[in-house]
């Protein structure tokens, strides 16, 4: 079995009898134990090796003698004896916890299918070559957070919204390599709600996935799946442990979702994004352009929305802004189309009855700014629909402030304001009526730095939710929360 | 009994000098410097030139080298002068090195135990910056810039 070790290496050499390894190893460091590596696959990473043969790299074939990688191929869906020793890995030139750890949250993780996807994601990334081979190769990067929350859910006139529930709200794992000095590649695992495939709890993605080619600060592309820029936040939106919030403004947080479809107001993802910035004295001007898949586009509606089809439209968009020590601002625009009805209307209905290839434009504004303690971030995202047709009006706005001090380095506190509006659309015989939803939440929070990795929050917010049509439940609610933020 | 009095509000006063002075952040010298490699390819830098440096926007020198940069890890006067120079709080810078390594878009300076540390691992590594208390540097590193340190 010959595997591609840039996808499928494990470094399990020491798994079976790690010990025995090392010591073959620290004997006969300049012996080739297994087959003789052809010169033209010398590049790390992409060694093709048999299954079960040990290969020892001969150290005059690396450009750094001090490291010694030995490969051997992954056993991609189980690994019989996981025990690695420490020290034993540590001397075949790999950091020998990393190895035992990332081995056996791979092991923890293979239980079903996405647990195999996510264990071969961890393996693969995680424990590659430690190969030096390039001017500016760093080592691999895993590092990633969480956040554990506590939410009190109240509602004034509807039961059916009080609630209380412990949920780890997110994990990421993160995976980072810088491969030369000029193109480097990162991994967003992302967790959220306690995930649990066999508890059906929580959902699991892969966030970001991408490689960049950075030039200059003038200009870096990016290549793969990655969360575009648009306005300040929502690059930074899963970032829990820079944002003082445990619940996110409105729009980007994923807890509100049975009020909210958040994938109406912002781009979730691109697959290729031009940025960068031109300094202009103390000023930087910002840019940023990307493409990607519209979201809900899709032909066939026995198939339901796939959000994958760019046929006849892509998802453009970008950010111009200006910077400062003190402030920046920012302008954000992005253009797709979307299905609305496809796969509920008939398909006898042509498309335009059936509302497909709607064309939708978001715009959003964004402005900053620090003095001394003091800070102030605010954003305003209004989502167009040309539908060409008057009743159907389903357009929205949002609008977000929040004002924050910081105490003694280690005490933030905030109050915040976020408001929004939705005009909504409800088929009836012979046509629709249209109705309008709107929400403002005053909320308000601590965060607490501990030190530099663990942060307490704790937050209030009170809803206030009025709709215009009677078939939506509609109802105040106040929602308490306390979370801790840890960084690893 | 004024003289009591007065002798004890004297006491007191020592006492809030001496404890005052015990919590204060020590600094040995009037001056910070902000030292680098002598490969680098400037003799001086301003203020928001530094700031692009230690927020990760500009990652190499003009003559492509990529810029080591280094921070001192316990909390000191030098540490608090140079921090209050370039504008922003050690949180806040904390803050956006945060934000840049989970964002894939930078790593955060490397932190160091002292300033006899940085003054040597920027003398030893091409494009390395840091900051020391000028009393330290030595020829082996170049001042881009100095900072005044306010006594205490």
């Amino acid at each position: 079995m010959w595997i591609n070790t840039n996808l499928a290496l494990d470094v399990h050499v020491a798994l079976r009898d790690p010990m025995r390894r090392s010591r073959e190893l620290g004997r006969s460091r300049n012996s080739l134990l297994g087959p003789v590596l052809p010169e033209q696959n010398h590049l790390p990473g992409l060694y093709e090796v048999p299954r079960g043969q040990p290969i020892e790299i001969h150290p005059a074939r690396l450009p750094d003698a001090s490291h010694t990688t030995v490969y051997t191929p992954v056993l991609p869906f189980k690994a019989p004896n996981l025990e690695i020793h420490r020290s034993a890995a540590r001397r075949i030139g790999v950091e020998g916890f990393g190895v035992f750890w990332y081995s056996f949250l791979a092991m923890r993780l293979i239980r079903n299918a996405d647990g195999l996807i996510v264990a071969l994601l961890v393996v693969a990334c995680a424990v590659p070559a430690v190969v030096h081979g390039q001017a500016g190769e760093s080592d691999l990067k895993v590092y990633g957070y969480l956040q554990a929350s506590f939410y009190a859910q109240t509602s004034d006139d509807n039961s059916d919204r009080n609630s209380t529930t412990f949920t780890v709200q997110q994990l990421n794992v993160l995976l980072q390599k810088d491969l030369t000095r000029r193109w480097s590649t990162f991994v967003d695992l992302l967790f959220t709600n306690s995930y649990s495939s066999f508890r059906n709890s929580g959902s699991f993605g892969i966030e970001q996935a991408w490689v960049r080619y950075r030039r200059s600060h003038y200009i870096n592309v990016k290549l793969g799946l990655m969360l575009p820029k648009f306005n300040y936040l929502n690059e930074i939106r899963h970032k829990m442990p820079v944002l003082p919030y445990i619940i996110r403004p409105i729009v980007y947080e994923t807890t509100f979702q049975e009020d909210v479809n958040i994938d109406e107001y912002l781009p979730q993802q691109a697959y290729a994004q031009a940025y960068g910035y031109a300094p202009a004295g103390d000023y930087k001007i910002d840019y940023a352009g990307y493409v990607g898949n519209s979201s809900n586009i899709n032909r066939d509606g026995d198939l339901g929305p796939t959000g994958v089809d760019t046929t006849n439209t892509f998802l453009l968009g970008g950010r111009v802004g200006i910077r400062h020590a003190s402030f920046q601002i920012g302008l954000s625009a992005t253009h797709d189309k979307v299905d609305f009805l496809s796969g509920v209307l008939p398909d006898t209905l042509t498309p335009s009855l059936r509302f497909e290839g709607i064309s939708r434009v978001r715009l959003g504004g964004d402005f900053r700014f620090e003095f001394q303690n003091l800070s102030f971030e605010s954003e305003f995202i209004s989502v167009t629909y040309d539908d060409g047709s008057p009743e159907f009006d389903v357009d929205k706005k949002f609008y977000y402030g929040t004002l924050g001090y910081l105490f003694a380095d280690r005490l933030f506190a905030y109050v915040s304001y976020w408001w929004l509006e939705e005009h909504l659309a409800q088929r009836q015989t012979g046509g629709f009526q249209t109705a309008e939803f709107t929400i403002k939440i005053p909320n308000g929070g601590v965060a607490y730095h501990v030190n530099e990795r663990i942060t307490f929050k704790g937050s209030f917010a009170r809803g206030d939710r009025d709709f215009s049509i009677l078939d939506i439940p509609e109802g105040d609610f106040k929602f308490y929360s306390v979370a801790v933020s840890v960084f690893f | 009994m004024n003289r009591c009095l007065y002798n004890v509000k004297k006491l007191m006063l020592c006492i809030l000098a001496l404890v005052g002075t015990a919590f204060a952040a020590p600094v040995s010298s009037d001056e910070v410097a902000v030292i680098a490699h002598p490969s680098v390819p400037v003799r001086q830098i301003d203020r928001a030139e530094l700031l692009d440096l230690y927020s990760g926007d500009v990652k190499e020198w003009h003559d492509g080298v990529p810029i080591v940069v280094l921070d001192l890890k316990p909390k000191s006067g030098v540490k608090d002068a140079f921090y209050k120079y370039l504008g922003k709080s050690s949180s806040r810078m904390k803050s956006i090195w945060m934000k840049n390594l989970l964002s894939g878009e930078g790593h955060p300076p490397e932190a160091q135990m002292s300033e006899t540390e940085i003054l040597r691992k920027v003398a030893s590594t091409p494009g390395a910056i840091g900051y020391v208390n000028r009393s330290l540097v030595t020829d082996a590193v170049v001042e881009l810039v100095i900072i005044p340190v306010e006594s205490k």
